[in-house]
């Protein structure tokens, strides 16, 4: 089954706002599937639509099961962390234990191993007394238990230091590479996805705006030459023959990107001389920042 | 269902503050018959006098609040609803569960307490003579009628628990239902309309009041009671589970 998870007009309303609007979203076994969004953009909503959390309209389909007690069942092949939820009197061993027999994990080690995995294995003291990076940690265990098919996390990585974001990426390529583990993480932090993820969809006020995988977010948001002529099909064969530059990408408002390690000069003296009028050539810094900011409307700041 | 009966089975009595309450309540129970009692007339008879008093008045509140925060509260304080409905867990289930663990959890302490009770009445009788089960049997009685007026209870304040999902809210009913304060409105107002005096008399707190009233003068059972603790469950069950499928589940 290559299709795990599929919304189908996923809406979700509070009143008369739209929370989650119209969201078409297909999973796929083996994906590290980052979705990112502002704060209130509708990640979490999203979120708690798939896990039964809160009603909806719409389809939803979880490997193959879309209505009644059968999507219920499907659930229990995802594991999921939404903050860091769990009982203050308890330690975290006795937590994830908890979880695990809830979760109908019959292999007594998994609490062990889970714990083991965030590094939380033996820590004694209550989960009231845990640091927030220790509580996101344990949220990640309970996540883990049972090695679901499908591992849904939202904002992960909140409260964890540096260190601590460089090891749950690490953890997550290797559940995916080397256990088939496919994941859906959901931050507002593009920089941290695009390092781990597959697949990105971009969401801004409940609605999926934009949809690309990793290849594409790499052109689109790489640095380079950007030039503006009034022919862009004439340009283009003079980059070529001319400037021996084939690594370029065409755009719109006839401006082509080309690498920024060509020399400025030689573009420039090639264009004019062959009857090209070059509007514009400037340098680009593409962020991953600007981007977002670029599909979701936002304005960088000072 | 199993899956979560277990593993709440397993948090209850994983809670240490359960010891710790019973043994501080254990310990104020002696203390209190020690100091109600005329201990030069010492017996086993006036133990139970004793004792049924407090049953009567007080158990169902101080064994029934700290039940229902450990079964029900619980999960709001640490918010972990969320968790438990999004492993796979449908509210159907959690809602039975829930009321299958307070029939468990409330009958294991409730054995306690009455071996606890069984000991002091062995030490104060001196070991067991013929007649001591016919003496206790009036407090088992009314221990075994506060066990089933408890569970009621909790399942009631059940439904503020999944309409509201707010731990105090849920706590504050509770305890007015188990204080009686309810029933006490509903007398004073009932004389004011026939549907006041109706609703009073089919409140839980009124069945309650009358089936220990009988228990304790007539040492009867009130059969009735059982009825009405069965009625209670099921439709207090019945509006949980229809209010919860449609309510959002708190993450907070």
């Amino acid at each position: 089954m290559k299709e795990l998870i599929h919304s189908e007009h996923l809406t979700k309303m509070y009143g008369n706002q739209k929370a989650v609007d119209d969201v078409t979203f297909t999973l796929e076994k083996g994906d590290i599937y980052g979705l990112v969004g502002k704060n209130g953009a509708g990640k979490s909503t999203f979120f708690k639509s798939i896990m039964g959390l809160t009603n909806f309209e719409g389809t939803l389909t979880i490997m193959g099961a879309s209505e009644g007690h059968d999507l219920v069942n499907a659930r229990k092949n995802i594991g999921f962390m939404m903050s860091s939820n769990f009982f203050p009197y308890l330690n975290g061993h006795d937590n994830i234990e908890y979880f695990r027999k809830i979760k109908g994990v019959i292999d007594k080690k998994e609490t062990d191993r889970v714990l083991k995995a965030v590094d939380l294995f033996g820590v004694k003291k209550p989960y009231k007394a845990y640091s927030m990076g220790m509580k996101q940690r344990l949220g990640l265990a309970n996540a883990l238990l049972g090695s679901p098919d499908i591992i849904i996390l939202d904002e992960p990585t909140n409260g964890l230091d540096p260190q601590g974001i460089a090891d749950f990426r690490t953890m997550v390529l290797e559940l995916n590479h080397k256990h088939g583990i496919t994941f859906v993480i959901s931050s507002h932090i593009l920089a941290e996805l695009a390092l781990m993820g597959t697949r990105f969809g971009i969401i801004n006020q409940g609605q999926l705006i934009k949809e690309i995988d990793r290849e594409q977010l790499r052109r689109e948001t790489q640095s380079g030459l950007l030039i503006q002529v009034d022919d862009t099909p004439k340009a283009t064969v003079v980059l070529e023959e001319l400037c021996h530059v084939s690594d370029y990408q065409v755009q719109e408002d006839q401006q082509i990107l080309i690498p920024a390690d060509t020399d400025p000069a030689m573009v420039a003296k090639a264009l004019v001389s062959n009857g090209i009028a070059l509007r514009k050539l400037v340098n680009i810094e593409s962020t991953l920042e600007d981007y977002f900011l670029k599909l979701t409307g936002g304005t960088a700041h000072a | 269902m199993l899956n979560y009966v277990s593993g709440e089975l397993y948090r209850v009595f994983h809670k240490k503050s359960l010891y710790i309450y019973y043994g501080i309540l254990f310990v104020l129970f002696a203390a209190m018959l020690f100091l109600l009692s005329n201990y030069n007339t010492w017996s086993l008879k006036g133990l139970v006098d004793i004792a049924a008093v407090v049953v009567a008045n007080m158990l169902i509140f101080f064994v029934g609040v700290q039940a229902f925060l450990s079964i029900y509260v619980d999960d709001l304080s640490g918010s972990t609803l969320s968790n438990i409905v999004s492993s796979g867990t449908s509210r159907f289930v959690l809602i039975l569960s829930k009321l299958v663990i307070s029939f468990i959890y409330t009958a294991v302490v409730m054995v306690a307490c009455g071996l606890y009770f069984l000991l002091i009445g062995l030490i104060v009788n001196r070991g067991f003579s013929a007649d001591f089960l016919e003496t206790v049997k009036p407090l088992l009685n009314l221990g075994l009628l506060s066990y089933l007026y408890i569970v009621s209870f909790m399942s009631v304040s059940s439904i503020v628990v999944y309409a509201i999902q707010k731990a105090a809210l849920a706590t504050t009913t509770f305890i007015i239902l188990a204080s009686g304060l309810i029933s006490s409105i509903f007398l004073m107002l009932a004389s004011l309309s026939p549907i006041l005096d109706f609703m009073q008399k089919h409140l839980l707190s009124t069945q309650i009041q009358t089936a220990f009233s009988q228990m304790m003068t007539q040492a009867t059972w009130n059969w009735s009671a059982l009825g009405w603790v069965g009625g209670y469950l099921v439709l207090s069950c019945a509006i949980a589970l229809v209010i919860f499928q449609k309510k959002e589940i708190s993450n907070t």
